[in-house]
């Protein structure tokens, strides 16, 4: 990791209009600098507005006021970001190689260097006996895997994740978080990491950006300094593991509970 | 049904009750062969009804239940279409009909369906075009045809376009619906890679929008074959429907009984092929139901 920051977002704010004269404040003043090949994760409350965040830094939302500047050395038609969803953005009507080439189809490469890059991360993501089923015979996590390959094959400089792996059981989600973690050590790219899971936040990320219930602000930003490379399963009885997560619950607590006694 | 089976249970309560303590016994899960037998038995019946209403037919036709004149037994009938089979009549008029069918549904099919996915994708031009469909989709087909006369002249054209116009529509509102039920996730990944719109148009909006598609081109067959025939009774000499309205109107009744019944096989045998058709475009569909 480098010291060199990456995205810069300043001042962003976002407004909903639900209604003629009702209005949603999502994000207020978010001040962010996420570095170079950082792991970072924005956790909150639910509807705290950090998937806006996401989806604004991958430039599928605009802001009402402030703006996202991303460094890039991206040359030709490739990807600066590439996002793995939350849930069931597989297409359905693709087998899973073609799911993964998907990106790359769009941007022209040959076929058979996409056949070679989707085979790499299909093989990485353990589906290779599946490559040729169609996602309505996998199971959740297989699906998700294919989002994930799918996303790292498009090769982005930075890997935009919004709760990938929140509809997933237990089991499923630490396999694919290690997963997760053993691609992003192999291949250093900068990750924006969406959760509501304080296990997950504190098991993948560099810095974890604490965001307070809506209109979201950023609390703090909490270095995890727990040394690399992780286990995410014996992380949790290191001693600083559960440090940090009282840290991060005391912050979020609050508004968590405010959630639920005054239900929106 | 269940309380016929729990009936039938009680009748085994007596050996049962030394061995369960309670005052009765009643059994469960035991139906299922029944059940299986009466699926089977419906089957069958399913496959000989049609035969049946021709028995019935022929019966009452022979024993002069009904009017021989109109409703002739479908013996005679079979045979008047052996006749026309044998001298070449019947083929070539079904062959005009499925020429002047295919070129039609196809031109309004392409048309309804490039069109629904541009309607559908950019919400600028459904601002614009779609309260032109909705506006003009009322508008019976068939009342145009005078006007397509007009423009067009007499022949097999104004039967086309009456076809084509007709296919359009159903196909049209089918796709603009299909296109605008897409999970918006798929349209985020499209956006993610930065497809283009075309891009959009042939690798997310088409194969999402298919079942809707398909369900569309179901329906247009079946208009299809209506507006192909009372176009062919009024602007043709040849052709299944100008074979009816002939046989009508020189009281042939025969020949008008065999040009309905290919009519209908006809329309059968595409519905069945567009399906075919379907479940090929549409593989990970057939996976779903395995």
């Amino acid at each position: 990791m480098t010291n060199a920051i990456k995205i810069a977002i300043q001042g962003v704010s976002k407004r909903f209009t639900l209604s003629k004269n009702q209005t949603v404040h999502a994000l207020s003043d978010i001040e962010l600098d996420i570095r170079d090949g950082e792991f970072f994760t924005l956790i909150g409350a639910s509807g705290c507005g950090k998937t806006t965040l996401l989806r604004i830094i991958g430039g599928l939302e605009d802001t009402s006021e402030g703006k996202v500047e991303i460094s890039t050395d991206v040359t030709g038609n490739r990807l600066v970001t590439a996002t793995v969803f939350q849930e069931n953005s597989v297409f359905p009507w693709l087998d899973v190689q073609s799911n993964v080439e998907y990106g790359l189809r769009i941007r022209g490469v040959p076929r058979a260097e996409r056949r070679d890059i989707a085979d790499h991360f299909i093989s990485k993501v353990g589906l290779t006996a599946f490559r040729k089923a169609y996602p309505a015979q996998l199971s959740g996590g297989m699906r998700q895997r294919v989002s994930v390959a799918r996303a790292f094959a498009n090769g982005p400089e930075i890997l935009l994740m919004d709760e990938p792996f929140g509809a997933l059981d237990e089991q499923t989600r630490i396999v694919l978080q290690e997963e997760v973690l053993r691609l992003w050590s192999e291949h250093r790219r900068t990750v924006v990491f969406v959760t509501h899971s304080l296990d997950e936040a504190i098991a993948l990320s560099d810095r974890v950006a604490v965001l307070s219930a809506r209109p979201g602000r950023v609390i703090k930003v909490i270095p995890v300094g727990l040394p690399r490379p992780r286990n995410v399963t014996e992380l949790r009885a290191d001693p600083r593991y559960a440090e940090l997560y009282q840290t991060l619950w005391g912050m979020i607590r609050s508004d968590i509970q405010r959630g639920i006694e005054v239900p929106a | 049904m269940s309380e016929k089976a729990d009936k039938h249970a009680a009748l085994d309560q007596r050996a049962e009750q030394p061995r369960l303590g309670g005052r009765g016994v009643i059994v469960r899960g035991r139906g299922a062969g029944r059940k299986r037998s009466h699926l089977k038995a419906q089957q069958i019946l399913r496959t000989f009804s049609p035969v049946l209403l021709l028995v019935i037919w022929e019966l009452a036709s022979r024993l002069g239940l009904i009017d021989r004149l109109f409703f002739p037994p479908p013996t005679e009938i079979a045979e008047s279409g052996y006749l026309m089979f044998l001298d070449g009549s019947l083929v070539s008029a079904s062959a005009d009909s499925l020429r002047r069918l295919f070129i039609g549904y196809g031109m309004g099919a392409l048309a309804g369906v490039a069109i629904g996915l541009w309607l559908g994708l950019s919400s600028w031009s459904r601002a614009l075009f779609e309260p032109w469909i909705q506006i003009t989709y009322p508008i019976p087909k068939l009342a145009v045809y005078p006007l397509i006369v007009l423009v067009v002249g007499l022949g097999d054209l104004p039967i086309i376009i009456l076809l084509a116009i007709a296919v359009f529509y159903i196909v049209v509102i089918n796709t603009i619906a299909g296109v605008l039920s897409i999970n918006r996730a798929y349209l985020d990944v499209g956006r993610d890679c930065n497809a283009s719109f075309a891009q959009f148009a042939g690798t997310i909006a088409l194969p999402a929008a298919l079942p809707h598609i398909f369900t569309g081109l179901e329906i247009a067959l079946g208009i299809g074959f209506i507006v192909l025939v009372a176009g062919e009774f009024v602007g043709s000499n040849s052709g299944l429907g100008s074979l009816i309205w002939q046989s009508w109107q020189v009281f042939d009744v025969g020949p008008m009984y065999v040009a309905i019944v290919v009519v209908s096989l006809l329309g059968y045998a595409s519905v069945l092929t567009t399906r075919l058709v379907g479940s090929i475009l549409m593989p990970w569909q057939r996976s779903r139901d395995n």
